[in-house]
């Protein structure tokens, strides 16, 4: 399929996601709270997805979301469920356990981060790089920015964040900041772990930004080297 | 001399968009629910106040409104929107009051502007401007009153922590420049 159309496509599908206007009525509910509609939207994103990006992509994206899903549902659950134990919050409530507010939660994300998803892999950075930098005519200011911006985002994505993962497991940094976790939790203790934690973070929010912009001088100057798109000219007819 | 000023917007670019994307990643891994508000808990704003405290205002700025609203687009589309224009103030506060020259006094007055702008940036969409929309278009109507009370405390404590790594993180890499 062509990448524009493709686009276009998932663009279409995106609307409702992005707007909340969905084109069919709410109709009857499924479980209290949750309308059958919404249950078949989802369904009608996640086929559109697979019928346009193909069902291998939308197993990986199925299975991020599922990953980004179940820490903030379950997570989200187990709050309410503290807060209403404690007293804090009322069956009944936008977030209260009882409410179907987190199943909602789930099935929006269900739609929305597979349609993210395939929206970005959709968009050809590394063929629209090498379209930009092999023109003959020049680029224009603008190009050379969104060229600085693409070669950036790369980099981290696929660079500096794998390296610095495989840093904290290497040097066992989450061990090193949980190593008193476990025993006996007086103030002085807990201030220690807190400390510790705060550098922990410190630590790899320094050799995040680092690596993140080590390379760009040398990106400016190549990208700044590019011959410039020259005004087109026109001849009078006098 | 119009080259390197072109040069100059590239390191800006490059920078803001290296800002942007670990603002976004920071937003988007860890996020804790806040149940009250449908919101999230997350550290996203490390990298927005850093970013302003190193480079000024208008990357700050940029980072804040870019980096974390990306971030909402994964899940909650919702609060695009308010992410956006409160994290974008935030930014371009801390950086004006941080001015050039940092000392640790004046940065830790500006990420002390920066957290009181998030929260209080957070509390009048919620409260206000979010209720006011909805009665137009109802996909803003998720938060109310009661739920941007509820989400005072977790705001600022998200803003907190944020701004004590941000600092730790300026320290580090100013002192690395000054050398």
């Amino acid at each position: 399929m062509n990448p524009r159309f493709r686009l276009l496509c998932l663009t279409v599908l995106a609307v409702p996601v992005f707007t909340g206007w969905f084109p069919f009525p709410a109709g009857p509910e499924i479980v209290p709270g949750v309308a059958g509609s919404t249950v078949v939207h989802v369904l009608l994103v996640l086929g559109g997805v697979a019928g346009i990006c193909g069902r291998a992509f939308l197993a990986n994206a199925t299975a991020v979301t599922a990953l980004i899903i179940s820490p903030i549902v379950y997570a989200g659950s187990l709050v309410s469920w503290l807060l209403e134990m404690a007293g804090g919050m009322p069956p009944g409530v936008a977030g209260s356990v009882h409410g179907a507010h987190y199943v909602r939660l789930a099935l929006n994300m269900l739609s929305v981060i597979p349609l993210a998803l395939a929206i970005v892999a959709s968009i050809p950075f590394d063929r629209l790089e090498q379209r930009l930098l092999r023109r003959t005519e020049g680029i224009s200011a603008g190009e050379k920015y969104l060229l600085m911006f693409i070669r950036v985002f790369n980099h981290i994505v696929y660079f500096v964040i794998p390296n610095i993962l495989e840093v904290m497991r290497e040097e066992a940094l989450l061990r090193m900041i949980s190593e008193n976790a476990s025993s006996p939790s007086t103030p002085r203790r807990i201030r220690s772990w807190g400390r510790r934690l705060i550098s922990g973070m410190v630590q790899v929010g320094v050799s995040g930004i680092c690596a993140s912009l080590r390379f760009i001088p040398l990106w400016a100057r190549e990208i700044d080297d590019l011959p410039r798109r020259k005004p087109k000219t026109y001849r009078s007819r006098t | 001399m119009k080259s390197n000023t072109q040069m100059k917007q590239l390191l800006l670019v490059g920078v803001t968009a290296a800002f942007a994307t670990l603002a976004f990643l920071g937003t988007a891994a860890i996020r804790i629910p806040i149940p009250a508000s449908g919101g999230y808990f997350n550290l996203g704003d490390t990298f927005v106040m850093a970013a302003a405290l190193l480079y000024g205002p208008v990357v700050g700025g940029l980072v804040g409104a870019i980096g974390p609203a990306m971030a909402d687009a994964l899940g909650f589309p919702q609060f695009i929107l308010a992410t956006a224009v409160v994290k974008g103030i935030e930014g371009a506060l801390i950086g004006l009051l941080a001015g050039n020259r940092t000392r640790p006094g004046r940065a830790m007055i500006a990420l002390v502007a920066g957290v009181l702008v998030l929260v209080g940036g957070y509390y009048v969409f919620e409260a206000y401007l979010y209720p006011l929309l909805a009665q137009r278009i109802p996909f803003f109507g998720v938060t109310d009153a009661a739920a941007a009370l509820a989400e005072l405390v977790p705001n600022l404590l998200q803003g907190g922590i944020s701004a004590v790594i941000a600092f730790g993180i300026w320290k580090i890499l100013a002192r690395r420049a000054n050398r």
